[in-house]
């Protein structure tokens, strides 16, 4: 069944509300199980010999990545409805502190962030903002081939009462026709050999339209891509760092 | 009242939540006693002695644990009850939750919850240790 016939009929609200109460419902059951997984490991650990281990390490790491889909999906049926206020956001430092974050990720290898541009001050809700940062990093990490190292070039432009915020990688880029549908909500393209859980770009394209600005991508497959958003100008956005 | 002396009521209705919180804090060094009751309903008549807790006191409560996803009476149902009621409003209230709701939050401290810990999947045992930790500092406070 396609995504468009589960929500057929229903309201971006009600999607929202559900997609709330199913991820926050299977957080709970899923808690219990990674809790009674560390009790096995801590209690009955030695008793369990090499194969026990492997498959109990094995169920960790799959409720983990449960935990990380149901957290994804919360954040998404959230966009609005209960971030903080906004406030005026150091961009630059924003993106040190997604970096370090990355940078203490064992999952994800050494990459290369330049600057090609100042970054401005922006008036924006602070972990909205940095969950659009975040995920288009990661991304462009994850989507970078094994044998290059991942560079990600972010810049910035003022026109038209509205700052451009772009994000480029050396990554396996996106042909032509799937420039849209990457955004799509659980869309994973299937040429491309890497496991996601298919939200990260729908959650940031959610969220910067919800502040008024809009998203967008150049791409050449095999090339890299340049990721765009804009974030519409507050009187406040005065300092440039 | 001498040193951990005092019951600790937990109201939790997952059981495997109850189970994991009760060890982890028996594991923290927690001697204290621990009620358990799985509603909000249940824990009012704890507090107040009646139905299935005829005779019970809350004088020797130190410290309330409680979920807010409750049946029949939610969490910030129960809080707001011992917060207003005379005997139980001094009582230290821990609220335990798997929402991470800004909502839930606020209303929680302004209802006059000490302290809220979410029980995130991955650090949902540490985070019980945390509460263990404070457990036996109010044990040593009212000793």
């Amino acid at each position: 069944m396609s995504n468009e016939n589960v929500v057929d009929g229903l309201s971006q609200v009600e999607i929202d509300r559900f997609i709330y109460s199913i991820s926050h419902e299977l957080r709970s059951p899923l808690t219990a199980v990674l809790g009674m997984t560390r009790i096995l490991q801590e209690d009955y650990g030695e008793e369990l010999g090499q194969d026990g281990k492997y498959y109990l390490e094995r169920i960790n790491v799959n409720a983990k990545k449960m935990e990380s889909f149901f957290n994804d999906l919360l954040k998404f049926s959230r966009v609005g409805r209960i971030y903080s206020p906004k406030e005026n956001i150091n961009v630059y430092m924003l993106i040190q502190e997604i970096v370090n974050s990355l940078s203490s990720d064992k999952e994800l290898r050494e990459f290369d962030v330049v600057f090609e541009k100042d970054l401005p001050f922006v008036i924006y809700e602070r972990q909205a903002l940095r969950d659009v940062f975040y995920n288009l990093i990661e991304n462009a990490i994850i989507f970078t081939p094994r044998q290059i190292k991942p560079k990600i070039t972010i810049s910035h432009n003022y026109e038209h009462d509205e700052h451009i915020f772009s994000i480029e990688d050396n990554g396996i880029g996106i042909e032509r026709g799937n420039t849209k549908k990457i955004f799509k909500l659980f869309e994973r393209l299937k040429d491309i050999d890497v496991i996601g859980n298919g939200i990260g770009l729908s959650l940031v394209e959610k969220i910067i339209e919800y502040y008024g600005g809009r998203i967008w991508l150049e791409s050449v497959r095999g090339e890299g891509s340049i990721f765009y958003f804009t974030v519409p100008k507050m009187e406040e956005n005065t300092n440039e760092i | 009242m001498k040193s951990n002396s005092f019951n600790i009521l937990l109201v939790e209705d997952e059981p495997d939540h109850a189970h994991l919180i009760m060890r982890e804090l028996k594991k923290s060094g927690v001697t204290n006693n621990i009620d358990w009751v799985e509603d909000g309903n249940l824990a009012i008549e704890y507090l107040q002695g009646t139905g299935n807790f005829e005779g019970s006191t809350w004088s020797t409560l130190g410290l309330i644990l409680l979920d807010i996803k409750l049946p029949k009476l939610n969490g910030l149902e129960v809080l707001e009850w011992i917060k207003n009621n005379s005997g139980t409003k001094n009582i230290p209230v821990v609220m335990l939750t798997t929402s991470a709701d800004i909502k839930d939050i606020e209303k929680s401290y302004s209802l006059g919850a000490n302290l809220y810990v979410e029980k995130s999947v991955e650090n949902f045992v540490k985070r019980i240790k945390n509460i263990g930790l404070y457990c036996k500092y109010l044990s040593n406070t009212k000793s």
